[in-house]
């Protein structure tokens, strides 16, 4: 009995000593999140220039997304349209966290903080190309100020894009095309080449490229994936999968061995995927991991909604969008592939080819005879679209509405857009803040605007299968030339 | 009145019943400037024709293979139309002026009208049972030696997956059904019909499709695939003309993908006899292994074998005579214009090989119980032939240049039938000679591509025995194809 006592004293001592560390430096701002029950929509912006850098901010930011808070980082004086405002601030000697409401500038609680490292250059925002609520830390998007409206006109054939940030904090634009990784800045009317990488394989077909922080250090990473198309004279054509991993900042070298499989980025993880004998992808999709300083895949299996690696893209909470056969989304839970109820999208995005992966034929299908010609030797499969999740839970992509005309006489004709969808109680909705282009998207990736809306690059191309002419193009949200 | 207008009201229905099938059309469209030479072996003479899938020709001529396709396929079911146009550029081919009479100057119009080379036609009541009928190529041993049967020959049959690892197909082929008006005999004189099963089994694979084990679950399996044909050869009109056969066949096909190594092998016996009291015993086999090393190279090697006859003149009957030997469109061998695969046969060549066959079956002759054509001998050599080759990906140089070569090292089986021209009186050798094919395609893009292969027999002491003469034969081939 004594001992339960003495157990029952120190343990509320230590509850005592403990509760000041549990509670946080900003009470009154606490109190007042805890009570709100309006949007979960919250923009923090601070003074620093590395905010992310911050043990503050870092604290402030696992406070906020606890409470279910999807947060937009922004410099100091960022124009926020509505929605709540967090402002991070020197004042004086200290450090004022000021939290009010838009529209209408309303201030509902302050809290002075200790210390403070003082007003420094306000941060230029990163570009975000792909990410997820749940995904941590999501990088801030670029800024657009610099970038050129377009459409820039763009040598040889790229068929994917990325965007990254380069040190000085401008974006940089990354081309796959088939023979090469090439790196670009903005300078003046057009690009200016920055880096180049040509894959040790001939010939080359670009597949996929991402750019995310692999690894959590602040400094995105750059996956490229090509594939080998290797022939028989009976046999067909059969593609292997070559891939590696780049550092944004510096040379274009790769940082990782040629991991030979599908790669995804997402900000802090990487996935791979390998080919099948006579199947585009092969069961599992693994991880990518860092072992003996080297990345490399992992072993251990990762679920992925029952789908292919670029047939699904991971939303958090359990949650992936998916296509399913005729290229229509659909919310399923990443564990077992089983749809979301209500979590279907209705509107067809319409048929896109992507990429095409040879994949040899297990039997040849005899079509009009025995001879090499006379046999269908292999398929062509397409990846899919690009899909990227957005900071805020929406999802980006591409809406086909372009078509290449009939066979030896059509002209292409129609027009395609990118799209946002966004996740309601009423399932997904479908809107179109982007303008429409009479060219064949081939990509796409999501930036951030001065004015805090949202932009995009689009890689544009007169042919569908990305063999005319290129263009990239900026477009804004809302925005119409 | 009435009965047009109900033929209109009908004809308008049938517009406007929504067609509820895809269809897809293709094609192909091959043009070969081929060169011939000496397939007798013999520079100091002419050449006779050789037959190839257009014609007679000899020397220098054009073959034009022109395939238009449509595919219709629903729920069940498919219909697969081909139509073709397989001719030698010449201007009577081309205006298919003498299509009304079926000869000029002996010499017939094979070929250069439309017609439907090949249809298909499937219905699938169950997974495990779809009817299957047309005039489609199909085979037994397509996939490895190719020593039994493959061809388009019409047929009727079912095929089906059984459960997850095990298939079947039977046919009944109708290679002959021939009548001569105005005279009464038994109503199969003259036909030759084929009964044949074929199972498939992966080995690797439990009866639902999961692998048996790890080493089956990536790229590794095995099939094993037991077939049985029954041969019904009713000998030729008018009756009498020749002896009836009939053919039981059995024999074993293994394919497989171990790791990077692809074996294969078939074995195969017949047992049968003719309706004048003759024996049929033969058997034949194949065993192949490619290992790819690099993109740019996959060595192989293959040894076929044939039994030959030694004896003409006894009741034992051991030439080994497929229903068609298909050696020309086999994976592992097969070339698609070497020499071996031409017709070397009708009086162009001792060698006495024909179309697409890679053993000699039509040398001596008598005791003909099948081949292609339904001329092939019973009484013939025989073959032991040993190949090495290799096959690569040359895109490293040139993206879209492939290449194949080979050499066929070639003994008979039994020369005992075989006659010495050169000595008479004496055995004929039994090495036949050396084959050497290389082929390099240059594809263009998806639709156009281009090769060339250069094919030569170099004959041996056993060829020379026979002809008195030792020149190689050659063939040189260009295919300019497209594919849409």
């Amino acid at each position: 009995m004594t001992v339960l006592k003495n157990f029952c004293r120190c343990f509320v001592l230590l509850c005592f000593i403990a509760l000041p560390a549990l509670a946080t430096p900003w009470p009154k701002v606490e109190s007042v999140l805890n009570e709100w029950q309006g949007g979960r929509q919250m923009t923090l912006r601070t003074d620093l220039a590395d905010p992310l850098s911050s043990p503050e901010v870092q604290r402030l930011l696992e406070f906020l997304l606890d409470r279910g808070f999807a947060v937009a980082p922004a410099s100091l004086g960022t124009p926020v349209e509505e929605g709540l405002v967090l402002d991070l601030r020197a004042a004086g000697s200290g450090r004022i966290l000021v939290l009010s409401r838009l529209p209408g500038g309303v201030i509902l609680a302050l809290d002075r903080l200790e210390g403070g490292s003082g007003a420094e250059t306000p941060a230029v925002a990163q570009g975000s190309t792909q990410g997820s609520p749940e995904a941590m830390n999501p990088v801030p998007p670029a800024e657009t100020s610099n970038l050129l409206p377009g459409p820039i006109d763009l040598p040889g054939s790229p068929r994917l894009l990325a965007v990254i940030d380069a040190p000085g904090g401008e974006p940089e634009v990354l081309l796959l095309s088939d023979r090469s990784l090439d790196r670009y800045r903005f300078a003046g009317t057009g690009l200016e080449k920055a880096g180049s990488f040509s894959p040790p394989i001939s010939p080359s077909k670009a597949l996929h490229l991402e750019a995310a922080d692999l690894d959590g250090d602040g400094r995105e990473e750059i996956a490229a994936v090509w594939a080998e198309e290797v022939g028989e004279i009976y046999g067909g054509m059969d593609a292997r999968i070559h891939s590696w991993i780049f550092p944004a900042a510096g040379a274009l070298e790769p940082v990782s061995p040629d991991l030979k499989g599908y790669l995804r980025l997402l900000n802090q993880g990487g996935f791979w995927q390998g080919r099948g004998a006579h199947q585009p992808f092969a069961d599992p999709v693994l991880p990518l991991i860092i072992k003996n300083k080297e990345i490399c895949v992992g072993d251990e299996i990762v679920s992925w909604g029952n789908r292919s690696l670029y047939q699904a893209t991971p939303l958090g909470g359990g949650i992936s969008v998916a296509w399913d056969g005729q290229d229509r989304l659909a919310l399923v839970t990443s564990a077992t592939g089983e749809p979301v109820p209500g979590g279907r999208l209705l509107e067809g995005l319409g048929p896109f080819r992507g990429p095409e992966v040879a994949v040899r034929k297990k039997e040849p299908e005899i079509r009009t005879g025995l001879g090499r010609t006379d046999r269908v030797w292999e398929t062509y499969h397409s990846l899919p679209r690009r899909l990227i999740a957005g900071a805020e839970g929406e999802i980006y992509t591409i809406s086909r509405g372009r078509t290449g005309g009939l066979p030896l006489i059509g002209q292409p004709s129609g027009k395609d857009h990118v799209v946002r969808i966004g996740r309601t109680p009423g399932g997904l909705r479908l809107d179109r803040p982007f303008e429409e282009v009479e060219a064949f998207v081939l990509d796409f990736a999501v930036l951030r605007s001065e004015n805090r809306s949202t932009a995009i690059v689009l890689l544009l191309n007169e042919k569908e299968d990305g063999t005319g002419r290129g263009w990239l193009l900026l477009q804004e949200a809302g925005m119409k030339r | 009145m009435r009965k047009t207008l109900f033929v209109a009201v009908a004809g308008l229905f049938l517009l406007q019943i929504p067609a509820h099938a895809e269809i897809d059309f293709f094609g192909t469209a091959k043009v070969k400037p081929t060169y011939y030479s000496n397939f007798d072996f013999d520079n100091s003479k002419g050449d006779a024709p050789a037959l190839n899938e257009a014609g007679w020709a000899a020397g220098e001529h054009i073959r034009s293979e022109i395939r238009l396709g449509a595919k219709a396929s629903g729920d069940n079911w498919t219909a697969k139309l081909i139509t073709e146009v397989d001719m030698i550029y010449n201007k009577d081919n081309a205006d298919r002026s003498f299509y009304t009479g079926a000869e000029k100057r002996d010499l017939s119009n094979s070929g250069a009208e439309f017609g439907i080379e090949r249809a298909e036609l499937t219905y699938s009541f169950l997974p495990q049972l779809e009817l299957e009928t047309g005039w489609e190529l199909r085979g037994l041993d397509l996939k490895t030696g190719g020593l039994l049967f493959g061809d388009d020959h019409p047929f009727l049959g079912f095929r089906g997956a059984l459960t997850k690892n095990l298939g079947y197909e039977a046919l009944y082929l109708v290679i002959d059904n021939q009548e001569v008006v105005n005279t009464v005999d038994s109503s199969v004189q003259g036909d030759w019909r084929a009964y044949t099963l074929k199972l498939n089994y992966d080995l690797g694979k439990d009866s639902e499709g999961k692998p048996l084990s790890p080493f089956f679950s990536a790229a590794n399996g095995l099939t094993v695939s037991p077939f049985f044909a029954f041969s019904d050869n009713r000998g030729d009109l008018p009756a009498g003309t020749r002896s009836e056969a009939q053919v039981f066949y059995y024999g074993l096909e293994t394919l497989g993908q171990l790791g990077p190594v692809k074996p294969s092998f078939e074995i195969v016996a017949a047992d049968g006899e003719f309706d004048n009291g003759k024996d049929i015993s033969s058997w034949a086999m194949f065993a192949g292994i490619e290992v790819p090393v690099i993109k740019a190279f996959t060595p192989y090697a293959a040894l076929r074998y044939t039994r030959g006859d030694d004896d003409k003149n006894d009741r034992d009957v051991e030439g080994w005579v497929g229903i068609t030997d298909i050696g020309r469109f086999t994976p592992l061998l097969g070339m698609d214009g070497n020499i071996l695969g031409e017709h070397l046969s009708s009086g162009a060549s001792i060698y006495n090989s024909p179309l697409y066959s890679f053993s000699p079956d039509r040398a001596v002759g008598g005791d003909v119980y099948g081949g292609i054509g339904n001329a092939s001998s019973g009484n013939n050599p025989g073959q032991k032939l040993i190949a090495v080759g290799a096959k690569g990906d040359l895109s490293s140089l040139l993206p879209g240049l492939l290449y194949k070569t080979q050499a066929f090292f070639i003994w008979y089986d039994e020369t005992g039938n075989l006659v010495n021209v050169k000595d008479p009186g004496s055995r004929v050798d039994d090495y036949a000679g050396t084959t050497f094919d290389l082929q390099v395609l240059y594809a263009l893009s998806k639709n156009f591509s281009i090769d060339y292969i250069f094919s030569t027999f170099l004959p041996g002491s056993g060829i020379e025995d026979q002809v008195d003469a030792d020149d190689a034969a050659m063939v040189n081939a260009l295919t300019l194809a497209w594919t849409f």
